[in-house]
């Protein structure tokens, strides 16, 4: 005997608030990967200046500087969505979910691509100057 | 009377290995709702069609489906407001019984969990429980709900874990933890802060846009979940 369980096909699938959580999800681990390695590269400052000065230079090659755009992103997103998740929360803003989401796609992505020009900028200078885009 | 054309899911799990489309053609009166035409399908056309009614007068939650892609009471939702073919679907997120008639036993084990009904060891009143309309208030509209599911079904959530309580049955946990008659919290907090209660609502708010009557159940679980915290604390 066939068993079937239809799930999410049609109108309930990949809605608003379904792309607004999985985006949270997705930038919250990228931004707790962040956090993970900054302590580390902090760390190194144990291991004396010499090491710290290494580590430094390697993430501050271009290419870290290309990851640090999707960086911005994360934490642009991640910021105005929790907002939006306050609003839900504590304000009573279920019924304006979907304008506050376009909210934070427009603002957000103002923000991001205003921060991230300036950070592409910087890299396209490195570059300029002959420093290698990969570290290692 | 104008005909119209209804695209019924259709799965027999004990002969088929996949579900199929049939497509019907009706004459409907312009006052049918969806119900009215499944009835004169089954009734004159084709009476393997299977699916769930009662009341036909949505109070009793039974004929909640998918129709043209989004949950509704057919017995509410009227044909002349549709377009074109009107495909009718099962609840998604449950096992498939037969064609529309799914397995709500998940759905209900969700709902007893929570305890819905009123708990309060105190001694009676000589009367009864006085309840002032400002308290009535505090419960909402939670009290309309008329445990159809079309909510719980819609829920990604629920989805990806059976166990999840689910909407409606928050919304029925909300009920009584606001009805200041009820003092059943102690006995309902564990059933609500686990890891398939209360925590799994990511505000999706698939459940505010899937409920045939209008109710607001993020809201009410964002209450509780704040009511829960507080408790804790």
């Amino acid at each position: 005997m066939a068993s079937l369980r239809t799930r999410g096909y049609s109108h309930y699938r990949w809605r608003t608030g379904q792309i607004a959580w999985l985006l949270h999800r997705l930038t919250g681990l990228a931004l707790v990967l962040y956090v993970s390695m900054h302590i580390w590269v902090v760390s190194t400052l144990q291991l004396g200046e010499g090491t710290f000065e290494a580590t430094m230079a390697v993430v501050q090659a271009p290419l870290f500087r290309f990851l640090e755009v999707g960086l911005l992103f994360c934490v642009i997103y991640h910021a105005l969505n929790g907002l939006r998740l306050i609003a839900i929360d504590f304000f009573g803003a279920t019924e304006k979910h979907v304008p506050l989401f376009w909210a934070v796609i427009i603002l957000g992505g103002a923000a991001w691509i205003w921060g991230g020009s300036t950070m592409i900028g910087h890299a396209l200078h490195q570059l300029e100057h002959g420093q290698a885009f990969f570290p290692f | 009377m104008p005909k119209r054309t209804f695209k019924i899911f259709r799965f027999n799990p004990e002969t088929d290995s996949k579900p199929s489309y049939k497509t019907y053609d009706v004459e409907c009166e312009g006052w049918w709702t969806v119900l009215d035409a499944l009835n004169e399908i089954k009734w004159f056309v084709d009476g393997t069609v299977t699916y769930r009614r009662s009341c036909r007068h949505g109070i009793c939650g039974s004929c909640a489906m998918m129709i043209n892609g989004k949950n509704d009471l057919a017995c509410e939702l009227q044909i002349k407001t549709l377009k074109g073919t009107i495909t009718v679907d099962p609840l998604p997120g449950f096992e498939i019984y037969r064609d529309l008639a799914v397995n709500m036993d998940p759905f209900y084990a969700a709902l007893k969990r929570v305890k819905p009904w009123l708990i309060n060891n105190d001694p009676y009143p000589s009367k009864e429980r006085i309840q002032s309309p400002e308290e009535f208030k505090l419960m909402g509209d939670s009290i309309a709900c008329i445990l159809c599911a079309a909510c719980t079904s819609s829920c990604p959530s629920f989805w990806s874990d059976e166990q999840y309580l689910g909407p409606a049955a928050l919304l029925k946990a909300y009920r009584y933890t606001f009805d200041t008659r009820d003092k059943g919290l102690g006995d309902r907090i564990d059933a609500l802060d686990n890891k398939h209660g209360l925590w799994r609502c990511h505000k999706i708010t698939n459940c505010y846009h899937a409920c045939p009557k209008h109710l607001n159940p993020t809201e009410q679980i964002s209450k509780l979940q704040r009511r829960i915290i507080e408790e804790k604390m």
